[in-house]
């Protein structure tokens, strides 16, 4: 009896000690500087709408960072054929996800370099939601050989940073990718539906005077089958007062053999006390055209879009909480003869985005 | 292209001035930065579903279909 009392009163211990066991670890596994954010950002027009949500938990110890993210997208499509052409108008919903994990260490002289790997599983944008329902509406008969996309990838980039002093940083970014597409197909054989592709960015962020900042960056991608694509964006932030600040950006893209891109924009920013800013913002875009280097064409035509949006941002302590709604119009070009197959997908729509945001740090 | 950004190179050089450790605060607010992220970016990434010949900040990379160059 008395050996089973000292068992029973030695239960509350042990059970503490596991207790303060678990405590400990949890206490040693998320401890020094923490951020999670939660998004989400949703694109509506009248047929067509995509939304995604994201969870991401961020750490910093010592000289260590780990970064973990999750992302889901939700496509919903009304596919509606170019009535002239033949097929049916049909309900789509497609669904993407997409995880990362980044570590990063600090060395010597400010340097950071970092690793982040990025997988995901589904279709990447609605476009080749809509294009593929296209082919499996023409190519899936027996004896065709068709099979349904299933669309994948991954990338690995290799972060070098410097932040030498204040005002002033600079990073380089080496990226390679690998995509599985959904293939454009002719009768009888699918196009290549592997895509490799590497990327060089290099940001320099520079602070000109104690109002006025700069960020200057240039980006060099080689995809499949494809030539390089080079991207140069200049922005510029300028306070104007302490409470508001003008910013503006212009940038473009270039790929032989006739892809051009420019697009441009402002925005004011008004700190309306400690806790609440809002900032108005509007840009414009233009490009020359996708280029079909396939057999069949879907290449998107001309298009022109132009933005207006307005947004909050709430800060107290260690919560921020962002809510933002535009009004976004895209006005493309007339297809041509030989991809007017995609009229109903290329033509001018008026979309509202939505984003809200949540960041926790502690 | 470059011509463009080739214009702005005149407005920065009378701009020069030096930072202290005394303007960081105004240098790192939100509206300043152009590296955020979570709350403090204020630009919906989806647009670049769109726009192919964009650089979004904040978006990841994937691939569309093969006819979509």
């Amino acid at each position: 009896m008395k050996s089973h009392t000292i068992l029973l009163s030695l239960l509350p211990i042990s059970s503490s000690l596991a207790e303060d066991d678990d405590t400990s670890f949890r206490k040693h596994l998320f401890t020094g500087l923490q951020n999670i954010d939660v998004e989400y950002e949703g694109l509506f027009s009248s047929n067509l709408d995509v939304q995604r949500g994201s969870f991401s938990y961020q750490q910093e110890r010592e000289k260590w960072t780990f970064a973990l993210s999750y992302f889901q997208t939700k496509y919903g499509l009304e596919y509606e054929p170019f009535a002239p052409l033949g097929g049916s108008d049909n309900r789509l919903d497609e669904s993407n996800h997409q995880g990362s994990l980044s570590i990063g260490y600090t060395l010597q002289n400010d340097i950071e370099t970092s690793v982040s790997i990025t997988s995901y599983d589904g279709f990447s944008d609605y476009r080749s939601i809509w294009i593929a329902e296209y082919y499996r509406q023409t190519f899936n008969f027996p004896g065709s050989g068709y099979f349904a996309p299933d669309p994948e990838g991954f990338s690995i980039t290799n972060r070098w940073g410097w932040d030498p002093q204040i005002g002033t940083s600079l990073s380089i970014d080496l990226s390679y990718s690998e995509d599985t597409i959904a293939p454009g197909w002719t009768f009888g054989s699918p196009a290549n539906d592997l895509l490799k592709n590497r990327i060089v960015s290099i940001r320099w962020e520079q602070a000109i005077n104690p109002s006025l900042k700069t960020e200057t960056s240039f980006s060099y991608s080689d995809i499949t089958d494809r030539e390089p694509r080079l991207n140069l964006q200049s922005s510029w932030n300028f306070a104007l007062t302490n409470e508001i600040t003008l910013g503006a950006q212009l940038g473009g893209s270039r790929e032989e053999s006739d892809f051009d891109s420019l697009y441009g924009g402002l925005s004011l920013t008004y700190e309306v006390n400690d806790y609440l800013s809002l900032k108005l913002n509007g840009r414009l875009y233009t490009d020359s055209g996708e280029i079909e280097t396939s057999g069949f064409n879907s290449a998107a035509p001309e298009i022109n879009t132009a933005e207006i949006g307005i947004s909050a941002l709430i800060e107290h302590g260690e919560h921020a909480f962002q809510l933002g709604i535009s009004s976004f119009i895209n006005n493309y070009k007339d297809t041509d003869p030989d991809n007017e197959f995609f009229t109903n997908l290329y033509k001018n729509r008026d979309w509202i985005t939505v984003r809200a945001a949540y960041t926790f740090k502690f | 292209m470059a011509r463009y950004f080739l214009l702005l190179i005149p407005l920065l050089v009378p701009a020069c001035q030096s930072v202290s450790i005394a303007d960081q605060a105004q240098l790192s607010k939100p509206a300043m930065s152009f590296d955020n992220s979570g709350a403090r970016l204020q630009e919906c990434g989806l647009t670049s579903q769109v726009e192919k010949g964009r650089t979004v900040t904040g978006t990841s990379s994937g691939g569309g279909c093969a006819s979509c160059h």
